[in-house]
């Protein structure tokens, strides 16, 4: 273990790309990973680059996520997000740079299944995740998995599944679920095998807006309560507001870093990347009259810059 | 759209809290025993216990009906051809020039009675276990050959997820041909071929579809550290119950009654017999 202290995944100078020869584990992906591929396909049909070899997904991206934090990472289509999450649990080896995710380099085989175990993965079709019959017996593949003695596990799928609001739908079905449904019960599942990080690859971009807010709410409450560490992989700007750090990713390469305001104060990143503010900070953001003197995100803040303004104003 | 897997019929009833082991080995035995019976009393006993249980699961007729539907034709056409055509020693009338025997009456009756009493017994497993308990079942009792290297565990492993996979892939379906419809495809005109041949757009996207989705299941296993067989414990462990013992110990009772009828009766008990000695 050559765990610091607060870093809990640690990207150094990382470059993947898909459709390499030498990386098998590329090849058994391609094609089935979603946005990130796009690049690949979009070089491996144009027809005048052909015979190139596909450029990188994901290139010299160095980045750290600490432990306990809310991480967002957004980019539009193909912007090698998705590959991000895949390298971070060594779903993906990086064919230059390191990963070392909690505490262990995702290249040594040895301890990839403690990797794996320690960082659990949403991913974004519920529906292709979810592998057993009933709820509660998907909840427990995970630790049936790792080998948990049955007693222990009983316990840990109880636990997952209060904390996660499933709890009623136990011997539910998984197709008579809802999407929100059936993501709560992916994360429970997760949750069973004590992680220590849970990365969300685009989980609520097959969600109505109600499904999504669940979601959301329960990461939002793992991350405070159990502190757990979360790395969350979107592009709808408004769920990335209460992140403690948001990573900007663009054609394979981190943009910026840093606080949500920060990265809604930077008009032009946003209209270089075709990024949209979220419906709060758009209304203030058009006020162009006004300085509020910060960069509103929530409905709820707004509501108190106004009042402050406006007890400024008859005082 | 709502699928139902399998046959289970749900209820409460001595069969239904049996543990699917058990179900599956009297569903043999049963089978066995049906084959193995020659004269009437032995056919007696064995629809009797075959009946009894039945009761016993709370399965309405009609279920039964139902399940013998599929076979109708099997029955009639063995049943007349024994009635026809099987030799005996006692003619009981003509058709035309033709003897009818009573032996070749009782024989077709027999036939009858064999070929349903297989598929009821049978049906019976089906109507009262789901089939993921059948599943888990028979990973139960084949667990044995993995010391002959068979991949049981791979194998209950793709029952579930086949079994976990058709509502999802009947809903699936059920949107493609929508889509299809909705692009000017017809599928009820036209002759069997066309009809079949219209089919052609609708599995196409359903195979890929599934090729999909595998491809993402596995990589989702495998995140959640899925590595085989090999270590793994399991969650849901099958429990005999009081119900189990009750089951297994009427079956030892039949059991041993047939192969007693089997020692001590060797001669054919048969309709002809009756017949002839109460003319």
């Amino acid at each position: 273990m050559k765990e610091n202290d607060k870093s809990f995944i640690i990207f150094d100078d990382v470059t993947f790309s898909y459709g390499d020869p030498e990386n098998n584990s590329s090849e058994e992906l391609d094609g089935t990973s979603g946005n990130s591929s796009g690049d690949s396909f979009a070089s491996t049909f144009d027809g005048s680059s052909y015979s190139e070899r596909p450029k990188e997904a994901v290139k010299n991206v160095s980045f750290t996520v600490d432990k306990g934090e809310f991480v967002a990472v957004i980019g539009s289509n193909g912007s090698g997000k998705s590959t991000v999450a895949k390298l971070m649990n060594g779903l993906l080896l990086p064919q230059s740079g390191t990963v070392i995710s909690a505490g262990y380099n995702t290249a040594n085989e040895d301890t990839i299944w403690e990797v794996r175990r320690l960082v659990g993965m949403v991913f974004q079709n519920p529906d292709n995740q979810i592998i057993s019959t009933s709820v509660e017996e998907d909840v427990a593949f995970g630790p049936e998995n790792i080998g948990v003695p049955r007693d222990d596990m009983i316990k840990r799928v109880d636990e997952a599944m209060k904390v996660c609001g499933v709890m009623d739908l136990r011997k539910c079905e998984p197709h008579l679920l809802s999407g929100g449904q059936k993501q709560r019960v992916s994360i429970a599942g997760i949750l069973a095998m004590r992680p220590s990080c849970i990365l969300l690859d685009e989980s609520t971009a097959m969600l109505d807006p109600k499904g999504r807010k669940s979601v959301l709410e329960t990461v939002k409450k793992l991350n405070k309560e159990e502190h757990i560490t979360i790395v969350l992989i979107t592009h709808h700007m408004d769920e990335i507001i209460e992140a403690d750090k948001v990573i900007v990713m663009d054609k394979g390469s981190v943009v910026k870093t840093g606080k949500p305001s920060e990265i809604f104060s930077d008009k032009k990143l946003l209209s270089d990347l075709s990024l949209e503010l979220p419906p709060a900070a758009s209304v203030f953001d058009s006020v162009d009259e006004f300085d509020f003197g910060e960069t509103v995100l929530s409905p709820s803040r707004g509501t108190e810059v106004l009042l402050n303004l406006y007890k400024r104003s008859i005082s | 759209m709502k699928v139902s897997l399998g046959r289970y019929v749900p209820a409460k009833s001595l069969f239904h809290l049996a543990d699917p082991r058990t179900k599956i080995i009297w569903t043999i035995v049963m089978m066995v025993f049906v084959l193995m019976c020659r004269n009437w009393i032995e056919y007696t006993i064995a629809g009797v216990f075959i009946v009894g249980c039945f009761i016993a699961s709370r399965i309405s007729f009609k279920f039964i009906l139902q399940s013998l539907r599929p076979i109708l034709v099997i029955l009639i056409i063995t049943s007349l051809f024994n009635f026809l055509f099987y030799h005996g020693a006692h003619v009981a009338f003509f058709i035309g020039s033709k003897p009818i025997y009573f032996e070749s009456i009782s024989m077709s009756i027999k036939t009858v009675l064999r070929v349903t009493m297989l598929v009821v017994s049978a049906s019976l497993l089906t109507y009262t276990s789901t089939p993921v308990a059948i599943t888990d079942g028979l990973e139960s009792l084949m667990r044995p050959l993995t010391v002959l290297h068979v991949p049981v565990h791979e194998i209950a492993l793709m029952m579930s997820i086949a079994l976990r996979f058709i509502p999802t892939f009947a809903d699936e379906t059920d949107k493609i041909i929508k889509a299809q419809a909705a692009r000017g495809a017809e599928f009820d005109s036209g002759n069997v071929f066309k009809k079949i041949k219209s089919y052609i757009p609708v599995l196409i996207p359903l195979f890929i579809a599934a090729f999909r989705s595998a491809e993402e299941m596995s990589t989702a296993m495998e995140a959640r550290c899925y590595r085989g067989g090999k270590g793994r414990t399991r969650y849901k462990v099958l429990k005999f119950s009081a119900s189990d013992v009750i089951i297994t110990v009427l079956t030892v009772i039949f059991f041993t009654s047939i192969i007693l009828l089997h020692i001590y009766i060797r001669k054919d008990i048969s309709v002809s017999h009756i017949f002839i000695n109460n003319f």
